[in-house]
């Protein structure tokens, strides 16, 4: 092989290697800022039984897909499918449902849930504020008015304006019907 | 019009035509299979599927339905409940009342109203003896969710059982009551037949929600 062919090899490999590696994904964990998890426990009994019936968001193929009591469920390998399985809406959600719901919840929208979390926006830039006000199309239509004690609890987890795990529940409470 | 152009005009017909049809929907269509040899399209047909799927626009069966599903005696069974009343209240206050057929089905077609999601749903469930009298009681079961968009209940209460996303079928009896409450077979005057399960003894095995 010629010299000149040499120095071309030499040449570019270190730019494939660039190339390659340019390529290959990021293994990081994606993080985002989300109203704290301590506090979506309150939020999560609401989204589960006025969104999460299985013939709404309650369905694997939903972008917002919510696990709970009320409809889909998720089954860990520590789970009784038994238990979980029981039918008749008896088994209540499970941790590691409540989790995937803050997931999917955080997750539908994660810039501008950092937007509305950091105070650049405000909670209406969101679509789940937005949808369940019929403030955007909805396929299940309006869910509850802007300013009900539904809307405050979930906007009010959102906007957190509180320590994490201080959350008030009155409205929560309220919107659900416990005393 | 001329023969080339009417050509023309109905093979672009046909295309559209077919452009207009729900994949989905249709995939969801054909995993049911086709109609029981001896049981004719009507009323009777397909009992535990869910009706609204193909009795839809986008189903495109006639008659259009606005809600369906069937009753079963219960979590174990396959065995329809017939006379069953299904009580629906929807968002605005309107009620509505279907009765189960003679293989369990019940349905609401169009009419000159429709409920409004989201709807609250029971089922009076009909009453005999040990000894297999009809009673004048009513055993009233209630949803304990609401029906939020999809009026097949058949989508939620499948006939695969509970699981991840179905609280299984819809029955009248808890296991302590089918002794107490037993429901009649099946009428070999009804034109259906009860679904069957792979063994193909009408008998259930993954239970069902109430």
């Amino acid at each position: 092989m010629k010299r000149a062919t040499w120095i071309w090899l030499g040449a570019s490999l270190p730019f494939a290697f660039g190339l390659v590696g340019a390529c290959k994904p990021s293994l990081a964990p994606n993080t985002i800022e989300c109203p704290p998890f301590e506090d979506f426990k309150t939020v999560s009994p609401l989204l589960e039984q006025r969104c999460g019936t299985l013939d709404c968001h309650g369905n694997d193929g939903r972008p917002l897909r919510l696990y709970g009591q009320y409809g889909l469920r998720f089954l860990t390998e520590d789970d009784d499918p038994d238990v979980v399985y029981s039918g008749n809406l008896a088994a209540p959600t499970t941790p590691a449902e409540l989790e995937r719901n803050y997931f999917a919840v955080c997750g539908l929208e994660p810039e501008k849930m950092v937007m509305v979390d950091t105070g650049e926006a405000g909670p209406e830039t969101l679509t789940i504020v937005r949808k369940p006000r019929l403030a955007e199309k909805h396929k299940g239509g309006r869910i509850w008015d802007q300013g009900k004690a539904e809307d405050r609890c979930l906007v009010g987890w959102i906007t957190a304006d509180y320590d994490a795990g201080e959350m008030d529940p009155r409205d929560c409470n309220e919107a659900l019907g416990i005393e | 019009m001329k023969p080339l152009l009417a050509r023309v005009a109905l093979l672009f017909a046909a295309i559209v035509g077919a452009a207009c049809g729900n994949p989905v929907t249709d995939d969801a269509i054909e995993a049911w299979g086709g109609e029981l040899p001896n049981v004719a399209p009507g009323e009777h047909h397909r009992p535990g599927q869910p009706c609204v799927l193909c009795h839809s626009i986008a189903g495109g069966a006639s008659p259009r339905l606005l809600l369906g599903g069937t009753i079963f005696s219960d979590q174990t069974s396959f065995l329809p409940v017939e006379g069953a009343e299904v009580v629906i209240y929807d968002a605005v206050g309107d009620s509505y009342t279907m009765t189960s057929n003679c293989i369990g089905n019940f349905y609401l077609p169009e009419g000159d109203k429709t409920p409004q999601f989201p709807l609250a749903a029971e089922i009076r469930c009909p009453t005999y003896s040990a000894g297999g009298d009809p009673l004048e009681a009513k055993k009233v079961v209630s949803m304990n969710s609401w029906i939020s968009r999809d009026g097949s209940c058949a989508t939620c209460h499948s006939l695969t059982g509970t699981g991840a996303s179905s609280t299984g079928w819809l029955f009248c009896n808890s296991p302590d009551e089918i002794e107490s409450n037993p429901y009649p077979p099946v009428a070999d005057s009804c034109p259906g037949e009860p679904p069957q399960t792979a063994d193909g003894d009408g008998e259930g095995s993954a239970g069902g929600s109430q």
